[in-house]
């Protein structure tokens, strides 16, 4: 997981506010640092977010 | 040929084939840059009136076998004074009154279609005599330069004569 | 923080059975003592096996020596056993929880050269004591965050690493890899290249649907490919000219030391830029000459045609054959309404006739008659603007001429200038520095150009690429059936940009940091105080150190000095990084000689207050210069290797 203190301020940083997207983006990040294959985890997750968007009607 | 009245043409061999290169060279500084202020831009309406002059001391004209459209009219009362004058085309229809005169059709000057006419086979001379000049590997832009600049020189001490 | 806890080897290489333990004093500063060829090396290359199954560090015997201890397999094969085992423990304690990795292979003791799989287990005790154990994939990732592999190189060293830190060759990445590993930021950079390929995969789908897309997004990723591509060319010109500059600074003032040279010197580089500025004016001059030429050549060849022109109208106007100012077709209502269109007041029965006799008076048509009023005032302007044309061709010329002049003048001064500069005494080393401050200056000037250019292709691209964006997203709204792959694409997309910041911002500060750190440290190790002003970084992770007159001295600096800034910028290292651990350094002086060997023992002992410092040392390298340092109460511990009498064999003796 990501523990460099720099890249964890500024997720929160660049996300804004919005805690959905930072945990998006950490989840990311974890599993690439976790050596994790994005196509079973980050992909999964993003469309997830992409789904729940779309009912909120974003 | 030429479809849109609101316009004057050259023939697409020379938009094709002699502007181009007189835009690569930046020939006499008539070419068309690239757009990043590095290098003499001239508005193609000069470039055209710049041709048509050259056909005109040449004394010919040669009729257009196609045409491709190069500059609309109001390109050349620009924003007011093309070269000093105001309005340009008013070049234009001098110049159609003084061949009118030769036809004793004087009644026409009026007309943008015939004044048009002219303009564009005297244009359609020059370009010819350009490329003719690029052609020509034993000139260089230079010595053009100078040789234009000297029939320049004559054709105002011809003014200064007529003044006196 | 991460420090090493004890070594235990069993049947590896020389050590038949090491054991190494390293308790804490105040100062984490341990010695291994040992002769070249004895075992030191193998230590380190004892604990890399234990972890990665590597051995990285050249030991000549390693070579054509089995794996296996001689003495062990000889006895094993005496006692009939089928194998031996090599076994390496490694304990360790990083941030409180204790990590213990084994590795152990079974060595056939009659054919100790074949090849056999090693196991590792690592057995983890956090604080709270639960102990678990690991193996297989699970231990190898333990290892590996441990210790990666990748910053290896920055927790075990030997003198010769240490003393080439810096002579990397040209777009060696290493440092730069290694330092985006230990500070994740690599991860990050991971991420990027995955969204990116998997916005691809998005378009891909979407382009089933709408095969046009598939046209759009490649034309988008071109001029992307195109702008980070030449980004990258004009940082590279940008940072070359920043090195050029500082190039010329410093051989400015070599040459202004020298008094004799440095007004000429300064004459010299105005004389030259004033003909630059020359040049300039030249250049502007042909402009306006042919702007000139390219007016005047129509306005005097028209000049007879507008002449005629103008007598023409004027002897059309005397016989009163134009049209008046007053429009025609106004006169015609006025007689209609029988009142004036103008001021509205009736008309008379004289002046209703003099209307009619004005419209008879209209020799020549409405229209044409029209249009010579119309052109008249312009035609008479080209006339009297043919006539400036004598004037202004004078004032080209005599401004060509004043530059031509000029130009003249300063180059006589140049030569003159130059011609001293030559018969200067020192002058070998003077034409040198001109030679090479003339290179530089050229260089800059072709390297701005360069920029230019690029800057301006690129902000074109960019205009392009935004209009290629648009495009793109509006043929993807066009298809319904791509909503899923779209909505999928924009998540990517912004998490994406999100990820490209903290990229950015994340190296710059690593590099700053490494910058202000390593300064930081070098400053107290090297004992010289206010000598070296900054050290600069660039992006690929080269190293220039400064001095206090602006001079880069990285060149002229000691071996000592070099293998201080390799440790500070290795501890600035681990601190910026985040990965805090101990050093291990194999013969660290064995390049070092005199005095100098005491500035890196200081610096050494000083580090081991902060974080753990193995040494091992020969007893040559542990000259009085190290024992005056590192006396029994500054180490915490010292042991000595020796081979025993058949040379097969280490031996340890705790001091």
């Amino acid at each position: 997981m990501i523990k460099n203190q720099a890249i964890i301020d500024r997720i929160e940083k660049y996300t804004a506010g919005d805690k959905a997207m930072e945990t998006l983006v950490r989840k990311i990040l974890d599993d690439e640092s976790d050596g994790k294959y994005f196509a079973k985890s980050g992909k999964i997750a993003i469309e997830k977010e992409a789904r729940e968007r779309e009912a909120r009607g974003k | 040929m030429a479809d849109t009245k609101d316009r004057f043409y050259i023939e697409n061999y020379v938009n094709d084939h002699i502007v181009p290169r007189i835009d690569e060279k930046k020939f006499l500084g008539l070419g068309k840059g690239k757009g990043d202020g590095s290098e003499d831009i001239a508005s193609r309406s000069e470039l055209f009136l710049f041709a048509m002059a050259i056909g005109i001391n040449e004394g010919v004209r040669t009729p257009l076998a196609t045409a491709h459209g190069f500059i609309l009219d109001t390109s050349l009362p620009g924003t007011g004074d093309f070269y000093g004058i105001g309005n340009a085309m008013s070049l234009i229809f001098s110049l159609a009154l003084s061949e009118l005169r030769k036809e004793n059709k004087t009644d026409q000057v009026h007309d943008l279609e015939v004044a048009r006419k002219i303009a564009q086979e005297y244009a359609n001379t020059g370009f010819h005599i350009i490329e003719g000049w690029l052609d020509d590997k034993n000139i260089d832009e230079e010595t053009i330069m100078n040789k234009t600049i000297a029939k320049m020189n004559r054709m105002a001490s011809g003014l200064k004569k007529e003044e006196s | 923080m991460m420090r090493i806890n004890f070594i235990d080897i069993s049947n590896y290489r020389q050590h038949r059975y090491s054991h190494l333990e390293f308790p804490r004093k105040k100062y984490d500063m341990h010695l291994i003592l040992a002769e070249n060829g004895v075992g030191k090396t193998n230590i380190m290359n004892a604990i890399n096996w234990c972890l990665y199954e590597k051995e990285p560090y050249s030991d000549s015997k390693n070579k054509t020596l089995p794996l296996c201890n001689q003495v062990s397999l000889n006895d094993g094969l005496a006692k009939g056993h089928e194998t031996e085992t090599v076994r390496v423990n490694l304990n360790i304690t990083r941030d409180n929880t204790t990590y213990d990795f084994v590795r152990a292979v079974d060595v056939p003791v009659k054919t100790p050269y074949d090849r056999r799989i090693s196991r590792l287990t690592v057995t983890i005790t956090p604080p709270d004591g639960n102990s678990e154990m690991v193996d297989g994939e699970d231990a190898r990732r333990c290892a590996e965050m441990c210790f990666p592999p990748k910053i290896r190189d920055y927790i075990f060293f030997d003198s010769e690493q240490l003393s080439s830190y810096f002579d990397r060759p040209a777009n060696d990445s290493n440092i730069k890899d290694s330092i985006n590993e230990i500070s994740q930021v690599n991860a990050v950079t991971q991420a990027i290249k995955h969204l990116t390929d998997y916005m691809k995969e998005c378009t891909k789908v979407m382009s089933t649907y709408n095969p046009k897309l598939k046209e759009k997004q490649n034309a988008v990723d071109k001029l992307e490919a195109d702008i980070a591509s030449m980004n990258v060319t004009i940082e590279k010109l940008k940072d070359s000219n920043d090195f050029a500059k500082r190039r010329i600074e410093e051989l400015n003032r070599r040459l202004n030391g020298n008094e004799s040279v440095a007004d000429d010197n300064n004459l010299r580089d105005k004389l030259t830029e004033d003909i630059k500025t020359l040049d300039n004016q030249e250049r502007a001059l042909d402009a306006s000459l042919k702007k000139i030429v390219s007016k005047y050549y129509v306005l005097l060849s028209l000049f007879p045609i507008n002449k005629n022109t103008c007598d023409y109208i004027k002897d059309k106007e005397d016989a009163g054959q134009l049209p008046s100012s007053i429009d025609p077709d106004e006169i015609r209502r006025s007689l209609e309404n029988h009142e004036c269109t103008f001021c509205k007041s009736g008309l008379t029965h004289t002046s209703e006739q003099h209307l009619r006799s004005l419209l008879e008076q209209f020799a020549v048509s409405t229209k044409a008659g029209t249009k010579l009023v119309e052109i008249k005032n312009d035609v008479d302007k080209a006339c009297r603007e043919a006539v400036k044309y004598s004037d202004e061709i004078e004032k080209i010329k005599k401004a060509r001429k004043e530059l031509v002049d000029n130009r003249e003048v300063l180059l006589r001064e140049l030569e003159e200038v130059n011609r001293r500069l030559s018969t200067n005494s020192d002058i070998e080393s003077v034409t040198d520095w001109f030679k090479q401050k003339t290179e530089f200056e050229n260089s800059r000037e072709t390297n701005l150009q360069k920029i230019g250019s690029y800057e301006t292709l690129r902000d074109k691209a960019e205009v392009d690429l935004k209009m290629a964006r648009d495009e793109l997203v509006k043929a993807q709204k066009n298809s319904s059936k791509c909503d899923e792959a779209r909505a999928n694409q924009d998540v990517a997309r912004e998490i994406k940009e999100i990820m490209e910041n903290i990229e950015k911002d994340v190296s710059k500060m690593i590099r700053t940091n490494m910058e202000i750190k390593t300064k930081e440290w070098f400053d107290n190790l090297v004992w010289k105080t206010n000598s070296f002003k900054e050290i600069k970084i660039n992006e690929n992770y080269d190293v220039e150190l400064i001095d206090n007159m602006g001079m880069s001295c990285l060149g002229s600096c000691s071996a000592a000095e070099h293998q201080l800034l390799a440790l500070a910028f290795t501890l600035a290292l681990h601190k910026v990084s985040g990965h805090d651990s101990m050093l291990f350094i194999d013969t660290p002086v064995g390049r070092v000689s005199g005095d100098n060997r005491t500035n890196f023992a200081k610096g050494l002992l000083t580090t081991s207050m902060e974080k753990q410092v193995i040494l091992t040392v020969t007893s040559s390298e542990f000259s009085e210069e190290l024992r005056k340092e590192f006396t029994p109460e500054c180490r915490s511990s010292m042991v000595r290797l020796k081979m025993n009498d058949t040379e097969k064999e280490v031996k340890l003796e705790v001091e």
